[in-house]
């Protein structure tokens, strides 16, 4: 289900920088942060986690440096750019656009 | 530099994103094991559940790690990064199609594997410098002379003297000349060794002392010097296990007890590689100015350019034709270098193969681009597809171009291989006279000919399909039609390719119908069952005063008993001795003949002088044409002095005369000319037969001379036979230069025919790669239009039609290879012109041989695809659409 894996990359995506507008945080953090903040409804695929996070530093939403981790290691921590915090407001605009049109066929008659 | 260090920085950048990739994903995986364990799981369980969790690690790196290398190249280096990993997507590309790749190696393989094998030829021959210090500056000096034509001879003493004390071009000079010498010793055989007398000055000349010991001195160069030897290193190392004690003792040589007085460095082998040892010059007081056998070696001051030597030389040589005009009118002077002297024609022999394996190279390389083509064009739906995503033309030729040089080495290190087996047929295949063979090895400088060679095949086989690779049609090639400039440049290789092929085999059917020429010249003599021993007679034992000659008792009673013995030995059809066996160009001396105008001293003619015994004639078979044969009453003390001439001889000065009767002078000595022998060839078989006359040992001895024999019997027979009959004579006699003269035959054409064997080979290995390359092309092809054919024969063409139709293309296509191949050949054939015997440079057979033999080659090779296009089924083919 080519659709279904799009959605879901957009996504994270969206979640992502959503996370990111925060505070930098490591890969880790990141998943487990979407996790608490769900109570556990949204697993993240931790095997696209990462690429996605790679590809979005070569597009330029986010940079990356290392620094000390909570359990004192060395850690990636991803910070939100310029151009990273565009794009999420564009995202969430999109999002919005596409709850609502779901929205509508869904209370239709 | 920089370009290394880049490489160097991006192999290292590679390894650090793998670093900080793992690094990243090693943290995850501890996390979550720790988030798990406190949930209370145990150790493994937890860290077991991380990893599931995870997904696929190896998965997620690798597309971590190209997102990674790709964000490192706007930053300028990495490039290097994406050629690695492009590099390894090539190897593995190309392992996946184990076919064309094998194919394509062993094609590289055998191109870049012989053209290894000549240049470390053609290095170690002809590039690297002589081995002494300064080689530029040494030079071979020559006299020449012009009332007789000749235009290379050596040295007389006195003039090598005089040019020594007038000229002001060289710093220095040395004088040799290569002599022929029996060692004999009392634990074994007598031994005949190669020596080269020389004078002292050589060490200063060539700036090589002996490694140990010393050279020799001035008043060695004189007769009457003390009896000493220097040791070559091989004889030092092979008879004297190289221990420094040889020095000052003592060894016979000819008779003579001479003292080891040096041994001359490891890999010095002056003038060639066959003197085992070095005598002092010791050349006689009264040396005549008209004795031209002396070799000459000078070195040149620095600055003085060979045309101010050649004109120094030619007015030394003008005073003392002037100042000497009986032994010197017509003399000149010339130098060239010792590199030339020493190389000789070798050079042209060899740059003629190098030119010819160059050409084996390009077909080969055609051969790889039209395979790669066609991988290209197979995989033209992987280039649209990329160039959709964005990879920009340079990107896409990059990736071919990086594949070809993956290819292109590992083709190189096949074709070490390939070089060093080649090498050695190679030099099995050599003349034994071939010079500085020994130096022939793969170094250095080959591996660094070879690393080009890849460089420069890869670039050459991979840009054409690169481009055209790059330049993919992107509607065509998502759909299925094939673009135009896949046929374009197919036609264009297969073209190319048997041009090419066509030049090789045309130079090699030049060089085939010479050697044959030369193989069916009538040599005059019948080689078969002859065999022919050198014999050398000591002066210590063999008196040989001047003023006594010829009246040389001793010389001339070995001589005769040697041959009375040998008339009564079994399985001896006739025995005879000889200054020279035939073929050997032997010697020429000036003569007059009687009741002629009279000449100027100096100005006679020269003729070839071959001293024989009687029975000579009869033993080399050569027919008495009028008159009679030299008898063995000639040989009698008091009999008149008689000669018998060659054809030649009386073509020349008999023409309307007649020769029997006259009377020939030669050496102050009047002979009757008593009859006329057939032609034999001197010098070779390709030269023109000279006027020669044939005197008797009596009238003229020689201590050195050959002894023929013929007989049936095997030649090892034959041998011990002579060695049985020599032996009781003189226990210290070595037999020198063991032949038959089928051998001696064979040995006078080796150079051309290593030339011949060695360019057949070549072109029959680029005719075979063209047609395998013309075989490839078309099964492309004809994969291409399969649908056009399946859509012919639906609508009703038959099987026949079809295999014409394909087979008219590649008709078509080879016809215009051949016609250009055939120009090329025609505008080369100067190249060929002096490697050629009695064969025109445009010989007409030889052209139209190779026109059917290589139209032949393309119709075969077009042969196979095509009957696979007639039998196309069109159902099938239609239904794959």
């Amino acid at each position: 289900m080519p659709q279904g894996s799009e959605l879901l990359h957009g996504t994270l995506e969206l979640l992502v920088l959503r996370l990111l507008e925060g505070e930098p945080l490591n890969g880790y953090a990141i998943g487990r942060r979407i996790e608490e903040l769900t109570d556990d409804a949204l697993k993240v695929d931790e095997g696209s986690l990462y690429p996605a996070l790679y590809r979005m530093e070569r597009r330029g939403f986010v940079q990356s440096s290392w620094g000390t981790s909570e359990n004192n290691r060395r850690a990636k921590f991803y910070r939100i750019t310029r151009s990273g915090r565009q794009r999420l407001q564009s995202q969430r605009v999109e999002w919005a656009g596409f709850q609502t049109a779901v929205q509508k066929i869904l209370e239709s008659p | 530099m920089r370009t290394l260090r880049l490489w160097l920085r991006a192999l290292l950048d590679s390894a650090e994103v793998e670093g900080e990739i793992d690094d990243e994903i090693q943290l995850h995986l501890d996390l979550r094991t720790r988030d798990y364990r406190k949930r209370g799981y145990s150790e493994a369980q937890a860290r077991n559940l991380a990893r599931t969790r995870f997904g696929d690690e190896v998965e997620v790196r690798q597309q971590c790690r190209r997102l990674l290398m790709v964000e490192r190249t706007k930053g300028g280096h990495p490039l290097m990064g994406t050629i690695i990993r492009e590099l390894r997507h090539a190897v593995r590309s190309l392992v996946k199609t184990p076919g064309p790749t094998t194919v394509i190696l062993v094609t590289l393989a055998l191109g870049i594997g012989v053209n290894t094998a000549i240049f470390s030829v053609v290095e170690g021959v002809l590039l690297r410098p002589l081995p002494y210090s300064d080689p530029d500056r040494l030079l071979s000096l020559w006299e020449n002379d012009r009332l007789r034509g000749t235009t290379q001879e050596g040295f007389s003493l006195p003039d090598y003297v005089d040019v020594g004390d007038g000229n002001e071009a060289f710093d220095s000079m040395a004088a040799f000349t290569v002599v022929t010498t029996t060692w004999t010793s009392e634990d074994d055989e007598p031994r005949r060794m190669t020596a080269v007398r020389i004078s002292a000055s050589s060490s200063e000349v060539l700036g090589v002392s002996p490694a140990i010991g010393r050279s020799f001195r001035p008043e060695e160069d004189r007769e009457g010097g003390l009896p000493v030897v220097i040791l070559g290193p091989d004889l030092f190392r092979t008879r004297f296990g190289a221990s420094a004690e040889a020095l000052g003792t003592r060894i016979v040589l000819d008779g003579v007890s001479r003292e080891i007085v040096g041994v001359m460095p490891a890999g010095f082998d002056f003038p060639s590689s066959d003197v085992a040892l070095y005598l002092p010059l010791e050349a006689p007081s009264d040396a005549s100015r008209g004795n031209h056998g002396i070799s000459v070696v000078a070195r040149r001051k620095p600055g003085i350019p060979l045309t101010e030597v050649n004109a120094q030389l030619q007015a030394l040589a003008s005073g003392l034709e002037s100042a000497y005009p009986d032994d010197n009118l017509g003399r000149g002077m010339w130098a060239e270098t010792l590199y030339r002297s020493t190389v000789g024609d070798t050079r042209d022999r060899l740059l003629l193969l190098f030119g010819a394996v160059g050409f084996v190279l390009l077909v080969a390389c055609v051969n790889v681009a039209g395979i790669l083509s066609s991988r290209a064009l197979s995989r033209s739906r992987d280039l649209a597809i990329q160039s959709a995503l964005g990879a920009n033309r340079w990107t896409l030729v990059r990736q071919q171009l990086i594949e070809s040089l993956a290819l292109s080495f590992a083709g190189g290190v096949l074709a070490l291989a390939v070089s060093a087996a080649a090498r050695r047929a190679l030099l099995a295949l050599a003349p034994e006279d071939l010079p500085r063979a020994s130096n022939v090895e793969i170094n250095g400088t080959v591996l660094a000919f070879t690393l080009v060679l890849c460089l420069a095949a890869a670039l050459v086989f991979g840009i054409l399909p690169a481009l055209a690779g790059s330049r993919v049609n992107l509607r065509g090639s998502l759909g299925s039609a094939i673009g135009v400039s896949s046929g374009r440049l197919r036609r264009a290789l297969l073209v190319g390719e048997i041009a090419l092929a066509v030049v090789l085999v045309f130079g090699a059917g030049l060089l085939i119908r010479s050697f044959v020429r030369l193989l069916h010249v009538d040599p005059g003599f019948t080689a078969a069952n002859v065999v022919a021993v050198g014999l050398d007679l000591p002066a210590s034992r063999y008196p040989q005063r001047f003023p006594e000659w010829p009246r040389w008792n001793q010389v001339r009673a070995f001589q005769t008993e040697l041959l009375s013995r040998l008339a009564e030995a079994p399985g001896v059809d006739s025995a005879a001795i000889a200054v020279n066996t035939p073929l050997d160009a032997g010697w020429t001396s000036r003569f007059t003949i009687e009741g002629r105008p009279d000449v100027a001293p100096g100005q006679e003619d020269e003729v070839r002088v071959r001293t024989v015994s009687p029975g000579y004639f009869r033993t080399v078979g050569l027919p008495i044409l009028r008159g009679r044969d030299l008898s063995d009453d000639d040989e009698r003390p008091e009999a008149p002095a008689v000669i018998v001439v060659n054809e030649a001889f009386v073509e020349r000065y008999f023409k309307d005369e007649e020769p029997l009767g006259a009377r020939v002078t030669q050496w102050d000595l009047t002979r009757e000319i008593v009859g006329v022998v057939k032609n034999e060839r001197f010098r070779g078989l390709a030269e023109e037969v000279p006027p020669a006359i044939y005197p008797t040992f009596s009238q003229a001895p020689f201590p050195e001379f050959f002894l023929l024999v013929r007989s049936r019997e095997r030649k090892e027979r034959v041998v011990a036979m002579i060695r049985e009959t020599v032996g009781p004579l003189d226990r210290e006699l070595a037999l020198g230069d063991v032949a038959t003269l089928d051998q001696r035959v064979s040995a006078s054409v080796a150079a051309p025919r290593f030339t011949m064997v060695i360019f057949a080979f070549f072109a029959a290995l680029a005719l075979g790669l063209a047609a395998v390359g013309i075989y490839g092309l078309m099964s492309q092809a004809v994969g291409q239009r399969t649908r056009e054919l399946g859509v012919r024969i639906s609508l009703g063409a038959r099987p026949k039609d079809v295999l014409s139709l394909v087979l008219g293309e590649g008709a078509r296509l080879s016809a215009l290879g051949i016609a250009i191949g055939v120009g090329l050949a025609v505008a080369a054939g100067r190249t060929f012109e002096s490697f050629l015997f009695g064969v025109e440079k445009l010989d007409p057979l030889t052209l139209a041989a190779v026109v059917v033999v290589a139209a032949a080659a393309g119709l075969l090779a077009t042969y196979l695809p095509a009957r696979r296009a007639s039998r196309i089924d069109p159902i099938r083919t239609l239904r794959q659409e």
